[in-house]
Formats: structure tokens, sequence, C-alpha cells
């Protein structure tokens, strides 16, 4: 006989619930159990979930019932305790499935309701191997499980009014799957006599939980705007309606001064001891004694919450209010920085070409990763030299090849990267110099083109080349924004000259003017430029088409939105909706389920796989897409960080 | 600015929180406060160490920001 504890014993066989778990729902029990970790254990390992003194003991209450009962002894004793325990650990992962759909860093909003069916059948497995199909313990357990299935997926009413009865049935119903420890062994141990006793208990504790935790999410959910419980009484107390617009200061400041929360703690202290006693009386001191200790968690939360000068909240583990946000944001951040020559992304931009065995193109990658780096602020200035000075060696070309012209994305980017008011002046007086070029290659309309073939001195036009796709209206606004950087009048007379006319074309062709980008990236480049030749110094004229522009990015954008399945694109579908400076059309479209989705597909070092950015020739001239983790990594760490700053604003 | 949402912001903001302990007309005007008499007896009446210790305690959880 083992002498770990039952919980300890048994935890293989909580995993393997998952391990066994259909296909189609694996990953997202994956998913759950990381979920229900970070969300419900105190060391935020899976094994220690409902384990801290805050959370609710359901997963030990069947052993502790069958100890303090003196239940079956022998083999029958140990497959009740085996088979009960795995029904009650498979039951509350399907109720934390169905919760966390709720969750908007969770993700698992569409497969939340197959894999809480999955979890619950797993869970009637394990207790058809206690009770026959006649046993009268099936329609208290189907009962049971009517319950908290409909009240996870049933909003609360929030128009409730003191003395929130029904509110506190809907929330003690949420838990109602807390009850099946003790339902199971009562039936196996002859109390069945006890079991309306026991559900109220149970109910009453489970509220009391349930409270505690809504107590410990306040800061979050005054964050999020999020309605609970306890702000819905901090409201009232404060005079303000459900649904009144309020600050999350004002709201934090009426949470402290009304006194409201510390009723609500209290309410749930009368709960616990209420439960408490009845634990005694039901000869069930082990679980009585673990109450007792719940509620030193929820005196705590009182104090804190009631500013008193005694009160210590360090013992208080309150929710995250980020979904983890910031420790992805550091990842990200550690695996960019890790190696500054961002090796990764022109590796895979290698390519035979002019009788040569490999050219690479070496320098436009790693620009666009460190565009990002120092928009954001980071150290990043010296690698930012010397980028510039191999695009300036380079001749601004993708490959360093005297074959291959300047190209409007490199130059664009050189020009945007020289901006930044970290670099040195010898990079902006050779950038001037660079935009000799422009005139000559501008069309009679202003338009720029990607490929820069007239007046460059060292281009070396006896070699054959072909040059795909001269005109793209995302390379050229990548330009504008570049020359808008720049700022000098030379780059101010280039972008006056061309401003209007992309406008017009983007206006009336939409992303049928992009040719070398995917569409979320277009629109992200369409919106930057539109905001820019919007304000001052350009024409007033200009606000019409520009905001036609905008009109026709926000159209598409919805569009792009039914497909966001991948990190990369959701990352440039917030970076359009939340970029600076605001656009409140496009802020509105912003879904918080894509801040879900990159969160959940970063891997475990910080990054994100490598998505389809842009087109380039591959081995015998035929179309691939450069995809790089890095690159895809920068974008997600841009979005992440955008969508931070757009909290705080 | 009400006195709920002053005492709210120092709840979320922990150099607010121990600006308005050390000296709170000070804080209150370097926060763009004007402030006011009903507000400062007001604060007297709060347990302003308090109010830091709540802001130390949500530390990176802070409401507003992330």
């Amino acid at each position: 006989m083992s002498t770990l504890p039952p919980r300890a014993r048994l935890w293989p066989e909580v995993e393997a619930i998952f391990g066994r778990l259909p296909p189609a729902v694996y990953p997202a029990g994956v998913r759950l159990r990381h979920d229900l970790a970070q969300r419900f254990s105190p060391t935020g390992q899976f094994a220690d979930w409902l384990s801290g003194p805050a959370d609710p003991p359901w997963l030990d209450l069947a052993a502790w019932a069958l100890a303090d009962w003196g239940g079956p002894v022998g083999p029958t004793r140990a497959a009740v305790e085996y088979h009960a325990t795995l029904a009650v650990a498979a039951t509350l992962s399907a109720a934390g499935a169905l919760a966390s759909a709720a969750e908007p860093e969770t993700g698992l909003a569409a497969e939340a309701l197959p894999l809480a069916q999955a979890l619950t059948a797993a869970a009637a497995d394990h207790l058809a191997q206690l009770f026959p199909p006649d046993s009268a313990f099936w329609p208290r357990y189907h009962a049971l499980t009517a319950a908290w299935q409909r009240a996870l997926t049933t909003p609360p009413d929030w128009a409730a009014a003191p003395p929130y009865g029904d509110l506190h049935t809907h929330l003690a119903e949420r838990g109602a799957g807390a009850a099946l420890p003790l339902l199971s062994v009562s039936a196996l141990t002859g109390r069945d006599a006890d079991w309306p006793a026991l559900a109220a208990m149970t109910a009453d504790a489970g509220l009391a939980f349930e409270i505690g935790y809504a107590l410990q999410a306040v800061p979050r959910d005054v964050r999020r705007g999020t309605l609970s419980y306890p702000l819905l009484r901090v409201r009232h107390a404060a005079g303000l309606a459900a649904a009144t617009p309020v600050t999350p200061e004002r709201l934090l400041g009426a949470a402290l001064l009304t006194g409201a929360l510390t009723s609500v703690a209290e309410e749930a202290r009368a709960r616990l001891a209420r439960a408490q006693a009845a634990a005694r009386a039901l000869g069930l001191p082990t679980f009585a004694a673990r109450l007792a200790v719940a509620d030193e968690q929820l005196a705590t939360l009182k104090s804190v919450w009631s500013g008193a000068a005694s009160a210590d909240a360090s013992g208080v583990r309150f929710a995250p209010a980020d979904g983890g946000l910031r420790q992805a944001l550091d990842m990200a951040e550690q695996h960019l920085l890790a190696d500054l020559t961002f090796a990764e992304s022109w590796e895979v931009q290698r390519r035979g070409l002019f009788g040569q065995p490999a050219l690479t193109g070496r320098v436009f990658a790693p620009g666009l990763i460190l565009e990002v780096l120092a928009g954001h602020g980071l150290p990043v200035t010296d690698a930012v030299e010397a980028l510039l000075d191999q695009l300036a060696a380079d001749g601004y070309r993708y490959y360093p090849h005297r074959a291959v012209p300047p190209d409007a994305d490199d130059l664009g980017l050189a020009l945007r990267l020289g901006a930044d008011s970290r670099v040195s002046a010898r990079q902006r007086a050779r950038l001037e110099e660079a935009l000799r070029w422009l005139p000559l290659n501008q069309a009679p309309d202003g338009r720029l083109p990607c490929w820069f073939t007239h007046g460059v001195a060292d281009l070396d036009t006896a070699t054959p080349t072909s040059l795909w796709g001269d005109q793209c209206a995302t390379v050229e606004a990548n330009l504008l924004l570049g020359l808008h950087a720049h700022a000098t009048p030379a780059a101010r007379a280039l972008v006056e000259a061309a401003g209007l006319g992309w406008l017009a074309r983007w206006k009336t062709s939409g992303l049928g003017a992009n040719a070398h980008y995917v569409a979320a990236y277009a629109l992200w480049a369409a919106r930057r430029l539109a905001v820019a030749l919007a304000a001052d110094p350009f024409p007033e004229s200009w606000r019409a088409a520009a905001g036609a522009v905008l009109a026709a990015v926000a159209a598409r954008l919805r569009a792009e939105a039914a497909h966001a399945d991948t990190p990369q694109t959701a990352a440039l579908l917030t970076l359009t909706c939340l970029g600076a400076p605001h656009q409140p059309a496009l802020a509105a479209l912003f879904d918080p389920q894509w801040i879900s989705l990159i969160l959940k597909r970063q891997r475990y070092d910080g990054a994100w796989p490598g998505e389809p950015l842009y087109v380039v020739p591959t081995r015998g001239e035929t179309a691939g897409w450069y995809a790089s983790t890095l690159v895809t990594t920068a974008l997600c760490y841009d979005a992440l960080r955008t969508f931070q700053l757009s909290r705080r604003a | 600015m009400d006195f709920q949402t002053l005492v709210g912001k120092a709840i979320s903001d922990e150099k607010f929180a121990q600006a308005l302990v050390s000296d709170p007309e000070k804080a209150l005007k370097e926060a763009g406060i004007q402030p006011t008499a009903e507000m400062l007896e007001a604060l007297r009446g709060v347990d302003a160490a308090a109010i830091r210790r709540l802001a130390q305690a949500f530390g990176d959880n802070k409401a507003g920001t992330l």
C-alpha cells in the first residue's frame, strides 16, 4: 500500500484523463490544463491545481470523507477513492472548460463545449464503475450536472438587486460539480439520508469560494471592465447602475471607500461558518478544518479591502491582470535580443543567382525586426547603425549584386530607421544622397516604382534580370512612410508628388493595388500611410481621400478578420486597429481574441513559428513566400506591445 | 477629479500612492489636481499607508495598466 497522500498517488491518473481525450479536443485539453494551472494553482503547476489556501479542496474531499467516515475497507475503498476522485477531477475540468470560454486570454471559446462534453463523459465512465444503472445516485448526479452546465453557459443577471438571491443561486450553481465527491461517497457509505444537508453544506462552501475568487479578481475585472458580483455590489453602494460607464480608477476608489467589498467578504465568511458547522455535525472534521484555513484567507481579503492600517495584502494571490501578457512580452523580447545579427531571418533568404551558388538577402528582414525593437525603445542603436551601413554598402538592394536594382522597400526601410533621433547624422546625410534616384524613376503621375533602374551608377544592366511586380501600393507605401519620416524638403517634395495618386489608387483598387505582401500587412501599411497623409504638412484637400482609404481599410479588415487564424495575421490586424495615432473607427474593429490567439501560440522559447509575409522568387523563378521565425516574432511582439499601450491610454 | 477617482488612482499607481503618503498637497498638484480643502480633509480620513500597501500588493496587476 502506498504511503503517498491520495492526491499525489492518483495524480498520474488525473493527467491520464487528458491524455485519453479524443484527438479532436486533445489540443484544447492541453490548453485547459495550462489555464487551470495558471489560474487555480498556487505553484502554477497542474499537479497543484486547487491546493492553495484560497482554493476549494474538492479534489481531496472524497478521500477525506472516506477517512473521516470510515467507509468501506480494502479493495472496495481503494476503488471508491480512485473512481470518485477521478470523476471529480474530470467534472471540475469540464466546468473549468466552460468557465474558461468566457476568459478572453484562454482561446478556448469554440472548443470549450466539445471539450467539456468529453470530460463529462470521462467522469461518467468512472462513476459507472461505482454505481449500477438503476442506482438512486444517477438522478441526483444528472441534476447536479445540469445545474453547473446551465449556470456556466448562461450569463448572470447583472440587473439583480438586493438581496441578490437569484444571483447567489446562479453563482452557487456554477460550482455545483463540487458536490460530486460527497454525493458519491455518501451513497456508497450508507449516508443517503444526509444528502440534503451535505448538498446545502457544499453549496454554502462553494459560494464562499466563488466570492473569494471574485474578490481576488477585483483589480483584474476593474481593468478589463467586466462585472462580477463584488463589483456589482460596489456599483450599487456608489449609486452606479451595472451599465453606467465608469473609469477603472473611480471603481477602485469606490471599492475601497464604500466598504462594499468588506460586506461581500463578510457575507462569504458567514457562509463558510455555516458550512463549517455543518461539516462538524456531519462527521467531516478534516473538511471543517480546511474551511477554517479558507476563512483566514477571506478575513485577509476583507481587511485588505477595508483599507485598514493593519491590512497585510502580501498573502493574497490577486488574479493575474494580463493573462500572461507581460511574461509573453519578456520572453519575446529576450528571444529577439538574443542575436542582434538576426541570423535566422536571413539564413532563410539564400538564393542561387547570377551564376553564384548563393546570394543572401541579409539586410531587409533584420531591418524590419530592428524597426520594431527601436520603435519600442530597446537599445539597438548600434545594430541599426551597422545595418544602415550595410544597406548603403549594398546600394539599398535586397540581394547584394549589381544586376539587382535598388528597391523601394529597402530604401524605405533605411529611411524609417534613419529617422530615429538616436541614429547618427552621418546616416541621414547618406540617405539624402540616395534620394537622388527617385525623381529619375518617378512616373509622371508621381507614382514610385518598386525597382530603381534609372540613374543608378553601379547597376549592371548587361546581366539579364527578371524583375517582378514593379508596381505595388504596399511597397510604395513603405517608401512613402520612409520619406515622410526622413522629413527633408527633398523627401517632402517626393511625397507631395506621389501621395494623392497613391490615395486615389488605394481608394479605387483597395488590396488589388498590393502585389508583394500578404493582405493583413498591406492593410497595416495602408493605414499608416493614409493616417500620415491626412495630417500636416500635407494639403487639407487630401483628407477626404485619406478618409476614404481608411474606410476601405476598415471594410477589408472586417473580411480579413473572418480568417484571422494565425498569430501573424492576428498581430497585423491588431496593429492596423490599435496602432498610433488612435483611429476610433479601426479601434472599434479590434477583437481581443486576436491577443488570445497570439499568446496561445507562443513557443516555449518566446518565439512564434514563421509565417509568410511577402513574395520572393525561389529556384527556377517560381514564386515562394518569405517566412521567418524572427520576423513573425517581431510582428507578434509589436502587436502585443501596441495592445499594452492602447490599454494604458 | 472626484475623491473616489483620486483614491482609485492611488491604488493603481504605486508612485502616486507613495507621494500621497509623503505630501498629499504636493502629490495632488504634481498629478495636475488642484487640492481643495475638502479633498485634503477627506484624505486625512483615509489610511494612506494602507492604500500604498494595496498599490504595492497589486504590483503588476494594476488597474488601468498592464
